[in-house]
């Protein structure tokens, strides 16, 4: 191993609650935890996939990072070699601007964020002139630089995002994201709405770009596929919390908690003589606003004993770098999707 | 094969003449179900899998219209004598055609992607149920009562008395896609048409929905029509596949034939482009070049060839593939496979810069 490197953002004990309303006069009762308690660090260069279900809080931990919703409590540390260790939630508003240069979003959907009263160009640019990072044409020279890089034809800045693609307006939130040449990206689901052919295509850039400015990624998708194809170490979410953490080949070879096992055996295999066996949940995912007690998971979980429904499991290291929080995680032989011939 | 098919798509053209201009939806598809059959639709955004599916039930969204072909359905209820053999023309009649209405949801039906939107909000799940039933089945709405609480049984909703009395927002997704499947099964039909059934839930409960259309597919021997663009999902489901690309469908055939030994470029590019678990990581996808065309502008020739690896210049932006059968059951619409290669137009209109194929 070489040495270890040093974590380029953590998040430590990151929580977003959300005050829970009823009746017409007000009066808060309850709060939904969207997260509850996310820590978890991302070294410089490297991709964090972090997976779950609709509700389970990947994308507002994303958010939260870059503070496009206020975390409730915790820090989110950022490592920046000229300025040393940087606490994301304690700067004041007024900063935030100059920081976000430092940390990029691309989002899900290529239709709806994007501006439509604006050309490709002045999005692309956006980012630039808010941070006051560009004036004049240096401005012009770096949105054609990264749309070039994203493989836009940079004949076509001049149009509005109605005249692209599905996969071309991809590539406009992709330049936008890169243009004031972030350190770190957070890509939510930034591939689910594309075509299988086109999410190849933006894969690959996003590799490529990667590679090439040396970006680190947060990447939230549902996709485990294509979790496992870009991801060096993965995060599972379950109502708010990481259930499991690990290097990928681990998670998706030996699993340690009965949830990542269940996500695992979910996914539909391209053998068709490989047919899937899925372990089936009992039930949904349950509401955040009223979560079970102790594990979160256990009225779900076919391995549940009495200790599960009233201790909450400690997160803590099973495997070298392989996280679970769950009571059995050591008596359990989970299945993961790939299997050691 | 001497089974007789319980459906054949024949040369269907549908188009939506719109302001800016025709969009082909579907340009040529030729399909044939079997009793019991599982058959997988897969394609790309654009590609008409959905309209072709509309088209079974003429519910074709306007102002999209059926320019020709013939969709031929052998009912197994209604009336055996309509063509001496007992062969219905979907396409022939108007929408709003009385036999028709016997058909829809009767001898096939449909499920959708968005469960959500496709139930009346204002209405119970055990109304909607009962409506599907009483529609077509002679009976009491005691009785239509219990048949629907028994549906909801075999789909899996536990309570399922109480449950009837529900409103689809008290359902969570996949309980109302579990919903829907029972209205969808409430007249055992013999074809379900299945829109994307799954595209919209989580994982886990895509495998419960897979498992329980599995099941239920054995039990009462219906035939599917499985359309998504998920190829896992269409392993783990179908017997049969069809590929389909901008309206026309390029390749089909047994699932396993497709998926280990594909034909059509395309299909063979499509493969290639998903990240596979454990084969893929961390290396460069094998990505289809450029995106899927403008629907007013359809390639000429093969729609497929601006994209194509395997393109040849002169041939393939002229000349419409035929479809060429490879063996009994395996189809595929490429030139390669043409027993005999037209010869290379000498002013080629539209060719990119490959290397001519010696």
């Amino acid at each position: 191993m070489s040495e270890p490197r040093l974590p380029l953002l953590e998040t430590k004990n990151l929580k977003k609650y959300y005050p829970l309303q009823r009746g017409m006069f007000g009066g808060g009762s309850g709060t939904v935890k969207a997260i509850d308690g996310i820590s978890f660090y991302v070294e410089k260069g490297e991709t964090l996939g972090l997976v779950g279900e609709s509700g389970s809080g990947k994308t507002t931990t994303g958010r939260a990072i870059l503070r496009a919703v206020e975390p409730t409590e915790g820090q989110v540390l950022f490592r920046l070699d000229d300025k040393g260790v940087i606490d994301f939630t304690a700067l004041k508003k007024s900063d935030l601007r100059r920081f976000r240069q430092y940390v990029q979003m691309i989002f899900q959907d290529p239709y709806s964020s994007l501006n439509p009263r604006m050309t490709a160009r002045d999005i692309i640019a956006e980012p630039l002139v808010a941070s006051g990072l560009a004036k004049g044409s240096e401005v012009d020279d770096r949105v054609r630089q990264v749309a070039k890089r994203c493989q836009l034809n940079l004949e076509h800045l001049r149009r509005y995002p109605h005249a692209f693609s599905g996969g071309q307006r991809q590539r406009i939130g992709i330049a936008r994201a890169l243009v004031v040449q972030p350190k770190f990206v957070v890509c939510d689901e930034a591939v689910s709405a594309l075509d299988v052919s086109i999410q190849a295509q933006i894969l690959n850039l996003l590799m490529d770009a990667q590679e090439e400015y040396g970006l680190t990624y947060l990447f939230i998708a549902h996709d485990l596929s294509v979790v496992e194809h870009v991801s060096n170490r993965v995060a599972v979410m379950y109502l708010g919390r990481i259930v499991e953490l690990a290097p990928t080949s681990k998670l998706f070879y030996q699993p340690l908690h009965p949830y990542t096992a269940a996500l695992m055996s979910a996914i539909p295999d391209l053998d068709p003589d490989r047919v899937m066996k899925p372990v089936i949940l009992e039930g949904e995912i349950p509401s955040p606003a009223n979560p079970p007690s102790g594990c979160h998971f256990h009225p779900r979980c076919s391995f549940a004993q009495e200790i599960c429904k009233t201790q909450t499991p400690e997160f803590k290291e099973y495997r070298p770098g392989q996280f679970a929080a769950c009571h059995f995680a050591e008596q359990l032989e989970l299945q993961g999707a790939l299997k050691s011939n | 094969m001497t089974q007789t098919p319980l459906l054949e798509i024949k040369d269907l053209h549908i188009s939506f003449p719109l302001d800016e201009g025709t969009v082909q939806a579907v340009a040529g598809v030729n399909l044939t179900i079997y009793p019991g059959q599982v058959m997988g639709v897969v394609g790309e955004s654009g590609c008409g899998k959905s309209v072709t599916a509309q088209s079974l039930l003429r519910i074709i969204p306007p102002p999209g219209r059926i320019d020709a072909g013939q969709i031929l359905f052998r009912p197994s209820k209604l009336f055996k004598d309509t063509k001496g053999d007992g062969v219905v023309d979907l396409a022939a009649f108007k929408s709003n055609d009385e036999t028709l209405r016997r058909i829809r949801g009767n001898e096939i039906a449909m499920i959708f992607q968005e469960p959500m939107n496709s139930f009346s909000p204002v209405h119970t799940i055990g109304n909607q149920l009962m409506e599907a039933i009483l529609l077509h089945q002679k009976m009491t709405e005691k009785e239509a009562r219990a048949r629907g609480a028994e549906l909801l049984r075999l789909v899996g909703i536990s309570n399922a008395d109480a449950r009837m009395d529900n409103y689809p927002y008290q359902f969570s997704g996949g309980m109302r896609q579990r919903a829907m499947i029972a209205i969808a099964l409430s007249c055992t039909p013999s074809l379900l048409v299945a829109d994307e059934p799954t595209t919209a839930l989580d994982v886990t409960i895509q495998a419960q929905i897979l498992d329980l259309l599995r099941r239920l597919q054995q039990q009462f021997g219906m035939a599917i029509m499985f359309i998504t663009h998920n190829l896992g999902v269409i392993a783990q489901i179908a017997d049969h596949v069809a590929i389909m690309y901008l309206g026309q469908v390029v390749e089909q055939g047994p699932v396993r034939e497709i998926l280990r030994n594909p034909k059509h470029p395309y299909t063979m590019d499509l493969l290639r482009a998903v990240p596979r678990l454990g084969k893929t990581a961390g290396k460069r996808l094998v990505a289809i070049e450029g995106g899927i065309p403008s629907p007013f502008n359809r390639p000429t020739g093969c729609p497929f060839h601006p994209r194509c690896s395997k393109v040849i210049p002169g041939v393939c932006n002229t000349h419409i593939p035929q479809l060429v059968q490879l063996d009994e059951t395996h189809s595929v619409r490429c030139v390669l496979y043409e027993p005999k290669v037209p010869q290379p137009n000498p002013e080629p209109t539209d060719v990119r810069t490959a290397p001519a194929v010696a």
